[in-house]
């Protein structure tokens, strides 16, 4: 009997995925945040040119320019794989491949780069990632990034004080906020204005000035990103909270070395 | 037999190909499809015919680097050989230099024009290979043969044309032996690279660079995989990685991952063909769950307070040819979504992250060394340090040889879906590679060879 007509059967039910162990406010955040099943709620409104014109890619309401011909139109060796697997509709159409990068602060952010790795591959398809202490950089054929963008921009995950976007001086993640609360940023992308309280885009990502400024609304208050803080911190979650998760994470440490010395070592383990 | 292992093996269409497979049978060491395999690989070189006239025609010759072949340019030294027009009359007698006695057998042509009748094949004889105390004569054979019938055929001697001698010298073999090796794009090459710029004891099989072995598979995934998978492992036998306690882990994963074992694989992708890489790993587990390779605890410590659970293997080096064989099919549906080979390298590091916490705390693929080489990918990829495209790496390049031979498979299955985005693409470094399959049949259908040798050494072994 083929193997997948076995799997079939053999079908084990009330069974989901676990995504992070620990209980508390982090860990519930970062288990959210990971779960695809779970929407994210929608904080903001903001027009799709805007975010075109934030990115600075294109112009708005200007042409995508391709790297090569659309997928339709290509000649390629046949391979069922490439028959099997559905493209993404900026690979379909032969897209550039563009960027968008986000900071996120270390003072009670809403959303962490380790985790925004980890919510970028359980959320999005045909994704290229890098990780580092302050950004994180998501790479994608350019219709799908600005699809990306405007979810990212738009949902919870995106605080307008606490989380900003920058590709070139990415750097104020880690030092003290300004004086309106805001991350600090060496190129002055945004501001707040005082009339309307919005968080206003001055500069797109790479800190060229744009015609017209980009407000993306208010920013969350501090008692609300206390709540949706997915970090551990002396003033709300503390150290000994996350003992759950140091349980599981000195345990794949320890059955790492392990099973990197001996295999056969942590059979049953 | 060593091991009770058996498997199903499956090709990229879902047809089963054999059932039953011991896994010693597709050991490099038993397998004889994959030894006919690796032989080619350690005793053939190439010749660019045109590379030569073209560069003998110019006076271009010593360059340091591939990028800058024009470095060097002496037009006064230029010589009017008509080098692609002689081509067969190269290959009949080079045939002969190399050429070793039979004892009464039948020679077989050892040097071949492939289409295009520009590049010369030569297969080292299995004598001189038998000799050698490594794999240099492709290398050294090849040149010095090379330069004898140039010398005939042209009648360059110190007599009529001493410059001439020092040309053939330094077309031939660049600046060697004052360099390392020959120079880069060196119109004698092979599949490998010469030892002499190999990094460590049994590495040879990871010269190759990835996108000669697209080329050889026509740029068709599963059997680019097949390929690289096959190189990786032989390699992993020859440096002592897969001995002992590792044979098992190494020749399951090998099945699984790299031969699409229990169609385990392909069950992946074609359940997330318009899925993410967390949904192969939320499936990867449930998978095994269903075979019983893992099991959920029950009480604490297996069961935590906030309802998480770990998980534990009974045969951890089954359960890691599982996580591998999940690598793969995230590693393709994800670039297989993007179509550009660059998605690959960020799944090391996001498949292994998910899967470690979702499997219970089991450690990821190849118990975090997959990570480890995730990270670095990544990292050195993107940013002003930039490592140029995955296509041009060798199989031991820095950023990708600390696994155990699972890593690589990825990169080729990336660099097969890739439509167009990277700058080494296999057509540009590898053309000749292309046109191989037509004049050889050893890599056409590589795993239906791979299982019918196995079934013939089924009950030898």
């Amino acid at each position: 009997m083929p193997m997948s007509e076995r799997r079939g059967k053999k079908q084990i039910k009330s069974w989901e995925p676990q995504f992070y162990p620990g209980y508390g406010r982090a860990s519930e955040r970062r288990r959210k945040v990971v779960n695809r099943d779970r929407r994210l709620v929608k904080l903001r409104n903001i027009p799709d040119d805007d975010i075109v014109r934030l990115l600075g890619h294109r112009a708005p309401g200007g042409l995508y320019l391709s790297l090569h011909p659309p997928l339709d139109e290509l000649m390629e060796a046949y391979d069922p794989i490439k028959e099997l697997v559905i493209p993404s509709p900026g690979a379909d159409s032969g897209d550039r491949m563009r960027f968008v990068q986000m900071v996120d602060s270390f003072w009670r952010p809403p959303i962490a780069p380790w985790l925004r790795e980890r919510m970028y591959f359980t959320r999005f398809r045909g994704i290229d990632t890098v990780v580092e202490a302050e950004r994180t950089l998501l790479e994608m054929r350019e219709r799908d990034v600005e699809a990306a963008a405007k979810l990212l921009i738009e949902m919870e995950v995106f605080d307008t004080g606490r989380t900003a976007l920058r590709s070139i001086t990415p750097q104020g993640h880690s030092t003290r906020l300004d004086e309106m609360d805001l991350m600090f940023d060496a190129r002055k992308r945004y501001i707040l204005d005082f009339d309307t309280g919005h968080i206003v885009y001055t500069k797109n990502m790479h800190a060229e000035t744009l015609d017209k400024p980009v407000p993306l609304g208010y920013p969350v208050t501090d008692n609300e990103l206390k709540a949706i803080d997915p970090t551990y911190r002396w003033d709300t979650g503390q150290y000994k909270s996350k003992s759950e998760v140091l349980i599981v994470l000195s345990r794949i440490g320890e059955l790492r070395i392990l099973g990197g010395f001996k295999p056969d070592m942590i059979n049953g383990l | 037999m060593k091991y009770e292992d058996k498997i199903d093996i499956y090709d990229d269409l879902g047809k089963c190909l054999a059932e039953d497979l011991p896994i010693e049978t597709l050991s490099p060491l038993n397998n004889p499809y994959i030894i006919r395999v690796l032989n080619f690989f350690k005793s053939t070189a190439f010749v660019n015919l045109r590379k030569i006239e073209q560069m003998v025609q110019q006076g271009s010759f010593g360059y340091s680097s591939a990028s800058r072949q024009d470095e060097i340019s002496m037009p006064w030294h230029a010589r009017d050989w008509k080098i692609v027009e002689n081509a067969s009359a190269i290959a009949e007698r080079l045939d002969k230099v190399i050429s070793v006695s039979n004892f009464g057998k039948k020679n077989s042509s050892y040097a071949r024009l492939l289409p295009g009748n520009d590049v010369l094949m030569i297969k080292i004889p299995m004598r001189r290979m038998l000799a050698a105390s490594g794999r240099d004569p492709p290398f050294s054979i090849t040149a010095v043969a090379l330069g004898q019938v140039l010398s005939d055929i042209f009648n360059i001697t110190p007599n009529t044309d001493p410059d001439g001698v020092n040309i053939i010298k330094n077309v031939l073999v660049g600046r060697y032996p004052q360099t390392m090796a020959f120079q880069p794009s060196n119109p004698i090459f092979s599949l490998l690279r010469p030892s002499t710029l190999q990094e460590g004891l049994g590495t040879g099989y990871k010269t190759v660079t990835i996108n000669h072995i697209v080329a050889l598979a026509e740029k068709r995934t599963f059997d680019a995989v097949i390929l690289t998978s096959l190189l990786e492992q032989a390699s992993q036998f020859e440096m002592g990685n897969a001995l002992g306690w590792f044979e098992r882990y190494n020749l399951l994963a090998f099945a699984y991952q790299g031969l699409n074992g229990d169609r385990l694989v392909l069950d992946l992708i074609e359940k997330n063909k318009e899925g993410t890489v967390g949904d192969v790993v939320s499936n990867l587990i449930r998978i095994g769950l269903e075979d019983q390779v893992i099991k959920q605890g029950r009480g604490f410590p297996a069961k935590l307070f906030s309802g998480y659970r770990t998980y534990t293997a009974n045969d951890y080096p089954l359960w890691n040819a599982y996580t591998c064989a999940g690598l793969l099919a995230a590693c393709i549906v994800n670039v297989g979504a993007s179509r550009a080979a660059q998605s690959v390298a960020s799944v090391f590091s996001g498949f292994s992250d998910l899967c470690m916490f979702e499997s219970g705390g089991l450690p990821d693929p190849d118990c975090g060394r997959v990570m480890g080489v995730g990270l670095g990918l990544t990292k050195f990829s993107h940013d002003e340090g930039g490592a140029g495209g995955i296509g041009a790496f060798t199989l031991d390049n820095n950023l990708i040889r600390h696994g155990s031979g699972f890593i690589s498979p990825c990169l080729a299955a990336a660099m097969c879906l890739d439509s167009g985005t990277q700058l080494f693409r296999p057509e540009v470094t590898s053309g000749v590679f292309f046109r191989l399959k037509e004049v050889l049949d050893l890599f056409k259908d590589p795993l239906k060879k791979i299982v019918a040798a196995a079934e013939e050494v089924k009950a030898k072994l």
